[in-house]
């Protein structure tokens, strides 16, 4: 997952929102290597009060979180005119349906590949998903 | 230790003219190996693998294409770590027929290439190799150059390793083909933790295949889909971390690298440990009883359910876990009942609470028992001895 050239804006700032610590860790490693600024929040709470204070060029949400859920935090962001753009990541078998009916069109089921992260963070950033 | 390769080669040179071999002169299990293919009549002299006739090849494919799947992301992680160095990335499947080659160009379609799908690599036909003496020997293996049994491949440093199926049973074999020593050291650590991911991922997808089943069939459905989800994730954290190794031990970071494998491989024994657990109790499957440690099947299933109850807002304190507490139980039916237990006390309790779970001993009565909150709605008692008999007044679970 190396950048091309295009790739002229970076570094950019990714805020990753998951309860999981293993896999939070995990992704905020990889895409740290590859440049990106990451910032992590555990809960949905959190990833609220993240987002708000800190306005990341992109937001890689889990969906099942205590407090709110992705799909809630990114409800209050919207009503606040806090427009990021949103990875809705999630290991749920009906992820499209829940990304469709929360208006996201970025979305990646775990288990996903290091390629496969960049590719979606990227496009989020550019608003290609 | 490495083997001399002069030494290897003699040995070699003196098995094809006199049809014998030198005790304690190979390594341990390539001598086995040698021993195993001469009683097989595995020709030294053969110059490459037989294969399939293209039909029953292609039918082989499609027949294990979901072990080809569940491979190719972990096939690529090794090729990755080999960088440009000549080398294949190889699956076989449980009888040694190669069933798929990830690699560099000229190792996978040049003259001098390593056997492709179809190529039957079983010590019997293609001597000792990366894929058929793993197989034999249940377990890793290394052949460097003229280790090999057969002349074809004695440019090539191998080294494989079974894979397991979710059922405990072989279901392939994963192996790499280097030309040089040192990549081949590179890539050992990374060649387990990679079948380790395959095993992993063939589980995740029996887990996908036992919530489509139990969605249809079972009103725990919908909660048993969580949780798979929840075990799911920490087969998507390993998977990136074998990659973060990958990229590490490509920039010469051997010790990160293995530190970091060594972190997926654990993670990835959790996965399939939760899944495990988690299989068990999906099922309705019982069993005889037997002795089993109470205090352990209580930690797995709180680990099983930290997401759960973090998500209902409930935090989970344990006492009594500590010492090990045996009953007389089917496993199976007690991790049940263990399980229903924890729900109904999820739903007693409310967000921002603590629920304290108390798992005690009453020899008096021969029995274990564990409480929620204190609450004798909710406890669960446990005979200590097969002559046990649950007391009244001491229930709550749901069987």
């Amino acid at each position: 997952m190396s950048r091309t050239s295009s790739d002229t804006d970076f570094p950019r700032r990714v805020l990753v929102a998951d309860d999981d610590d293993e896999f939070r860790c995990a992704v905020a490693d990889l895409i740290e290597l590859d440049g990106w600024c990451v910032c992590q929040a555990s809960d949905g709470r959190q990833a609220l009060d993240c987002a708000r204070e800190l306005r990341p060029d992109v937001l890689l949400i889990d969906h099942r979180m205590p407090g709110l859920t992705g799909v809630e935090v990114v409800r209050k962001l919207r009503a606040e005119r806090i427009l990021v753009p949103v990875v809705m990541v999630s290991a749920a078998h009906d992820l499209d349906d829940l990304a469709d009916a929360a208006g996201i069109p970025c979305r990646l089921l775990k288990p996903f590949s290091f390629d496969e992260l960049g590719g979606v963070l990227r496009r989020a950033v550019r608003g290609r998903c | 230790m490495r083997p001399n390769a002069r030494i290897t080669n003699e040995v070699w040179r003196h098995y094809v003219a006199a049809r014998t071999l030198p005790d304690d002169v190979l390594r341990g299990p390539v001598d086995r190996a040698w021993r195993r293919c001469d009683l097989a009549g595995a020709s030294p002299l053969a110059m490459n693998a037989q294969e399939l006739p293209p039909l029953q090849a292609q039918a082989l494919l499609q027949e294990r294409s979901d072990l080809i799947e569940a491979s190719r992301p972990y096939m690529h992680a090794l090729s990755q770590a080999a960088g440009p160095e000549r080398h294949a990335a190889m699956l076989g499947d449980d009888n040694a027929v190669v069933l798929d080659v990830v690699g560099d160009a000229e190792s996978v379609h040049g003259r001098q290439r390593v056997p492709g799908p179809g190529a039957v690599l079983s010590e019997s036909h293609a001597g000792a190799n990366g894929i058929g003496s793993p197989l034999a020997e249940g377990g890793y293996i290394e052949l460097i150059g003229p280790e090999h049994f057969i002349e074809g491949f004695h440019l090539f440093t191998c080294q494989g390793v079974p894979i397991n199926g979710p059922d405990g049973k072989t279901a392939g074999v994963l192996s790499t083909s280097v030309r040089r020593i040192e990549v081949s050291d590179r890539m050992r650590e990374i060649l387990y933790c990679a079948a380790k991911g395959i095993e992993a991922e063939l589980m995740r997808r029996r887990l996908m295949a036992d919530v489509a089943q139990l969605l249809a069939s079972n009103n725990d459905g919908k909660l048993l889909e969580e949780l798979e989800q929840d075990v799911v994730q920490l087969q998507g954290a390993a998977r990136l971390r074998l990659e973060k190794a990958v990229l590490l031990a490509r920039s010469e970071r051997q010790d990160d690298a293995v530190r970091l494998l060594a972190t997926a491989t654990e993670l990835m024994r959790r996965f399939q440990q939760r899944s495990q657990l988690w299989r068990e109790i999906a099922s309705s499957d019982i069993g005889p009883p037997q002795y089993l440690d109470f205090a352990m099947y209580l930690q797995d299933i709180a680990a099983l359910l930290t997401t759960e109850s973090s998500v209902r807002g409930i935090e989970l304190q344990l006492h009594g876990t500590d010492a090990p507490m045996m009953v007389f139980a089917d496993s199976r039916d007690l991790r049940r009942r263990i399980f229903r237990a924890f729900l109904h006390a999820f739903e007693g309790s409310s967000a921002g609470r603590t629920l304290r779970i108390e798992a005690v001993v009453n020899e008096a009565i021969g029995v274990a028992s564990v409480s929620f909150d204190g609450s004798r709605e909710t406890a669960l008692a446990v005979p200590l001895r097969p002559t046990a008999i649950e007391p009244e007044g001491v229930r709550g679970d749901l069987r």
